[in-house]
């Protein structure tokens, strides 16, 4: 009987282990399958400089493994768990992105090893970013968060991390397409100085005036510019230092006077704090 | 710190030091920001696109010489398509050789490559610019 209750109790992890693998399978494909459809992030793996490119990689790890930890592909309860969550979200990547350019045809068309390696692992950060994503949003976890009516803390440095997270995945998206350039070369100062005011103007609006779901409320007497400081100017200030980033990692910066690279930022920074505020809203 | 009941999340009411201090350097960097976008709306005008050429090196390789420039947009305009062209004018066979930059970012550099069969120091070698369009 016992032995029969275990084999069941075993039965239904391994099921509930694949089903988590198939949610960050789909998790992967919904968040990277633009990107993965993206004809410049196909020609990034051919020249893109390979140091930044294995930066992005190992940066990627750390990143993760603080998302498992705190969303997890599985129920995390460990830094153990969140190591063995994120190397399986960063595989199920790979594989995702290898598996789809080679449908796609953009793969066997490399003369070398070397392009082939740089296109799948370019593209394997996004989805595995998606994959983690994925398994919390589309998951048992986003179900198990709707029900739990208990009382929680979210730490400062965690807020702040869950909005970098956010800026880079909606950058990933962007950053590597030739309209993220262009925009920056035809408008003028005073557009970029519009579009700076906008964003901040729309993170703030997003988490605490549209009343969203997930959004945030300000205590009692507390006054509408404290979160504003304490959470949206940092925010602001993460998606551009992120926005700069991506660029540099994809070579757009390179060359470029400091006038240019604030523009860049600012155009690319407009995505960037959209994702950065609903960041805090969803995860 | 964010305190979350439910669904409901709330600011703290009694903020960690930290968080005013991260708080006041962003603040900071963003009005930073402002106080760069406010000079160069001032010094900004619509401007046609100026460039200056200047040759990095020239190297003999076994059958042709690579010379590489760079090219600087001096003005607060880009240029894209941005088509140069070296001519070496020498008595015996001119030679000429060209290349075209996506774009040239306002006050920023780029570097080109052209090849020519003959040493660009047996004759006289020019770079001009033949021409942009407006990105």
């Amino acid at each position: 009987m016992a032995a029969a209750a275990s084999g069941q109790s075993g039965g239904n992890e391994t099921e509930h282990f694949l089903t988590g693998l198939a949610r960050g399978l789909a998790g992967a494909l919904l968040f990277a399958l633009p990107m993965l459809m993206t004809m410049e992030m196909w020609f990034l793996g051919l020249y893109v400089n390979r140091t930044r490119l294995l930066l992005l990689c190992l940066l990627n790890l750390p990143l993760l493994i603080m998302l498992a930890r705190r969303i997890g592909f599985e129920k995390t309860s460990s830094w153990h768990q969140a190591i063995r969550d994120a190397l399986t979200a960063y595989g199920l990547g790979i594989a995702v992105s290898a598996g789809i350019l080679l449908l796609l045809g953009v793969l066997n068309d490399q003369l070398t090893t070397s392009t082939i390696v740089a296109k799948v692992a370019l593209q394997s950060v996004p989805a595995s970013i998606g994959a983690l994503l994925g398994r919390s949003q589309l998951g048992a976890h986003s179900e198990e968060k709707e029900q739990n009516n208990g009382e929680g803390e979210t730490g400062y440095l965690h807020e702040l991390f869950m909005m970098m997270v956010g800026a880079l995945f909606l950058n990933l998206n962007v950053a590597p397409t030739d309209e993220m350039i262009l925009i920056a070369y035809k408008i003028t100062p005073f557009h970029t100085a519009c579009i700076v005011l906008i964003s901040i103007a729309l993170m703030h609006g997003f988490v605490y005036a549209l009343h969203f779901k997930g959004s945030h409320g300000l205590p009692d007497g507390s006054q509408w510019w404290h979160s504003f400081i304490r959470f949206t100017m940092p925010g602001y200030v993460i998606a551009l230092a992120v926005s700069i980033y991506a660029l540099w990692t994809f070579e757009r910066l390179d060359h470029t006077s400091l006038s240019q690279i604030l523009t860049a930022a600012v155009i690319l920074g407009f995505p960037a704090s959209i994702g950065a505020a609903a960041a805090r809203l969803i995860l | 710190m964010t305190k979350s009941v439910g669904s409901k999340h709330t600011e703290t009411a009694d903020p960690h030091w930290l968080e005013w201090l991260v708080g006041g350097v962003c603040t900071f960097l963003v009005v930073t920001l402002f106080v760069w976008l406010g000079w160069d709306i001032y010094r900004y005008e619509d401007q046609a696109a100026q460039f200056e050429i200047s040759v990095l090196s020239v190297q003999a390789e076994h059958d042709n010489y690579r010379v590489t420039f760079d090219i600087h947009n001096t003005s607060l305009s880009t240029a894209a398509e941005v088509h140069v062209r070296g001519d070496l004018v020498s008595p015996d066979s001119p030679e000429s050789s060209d290349v075209t930059f996506d774009y040239v970012a306002s006050e920023s550099h780029e570097t080109g490559i052209l090849f020519f069969k003959k040493d660009p120091a047996s004759g006289e070698f020019n770079l001009t610019v033949m021409g942009y369009t407006q990105p």
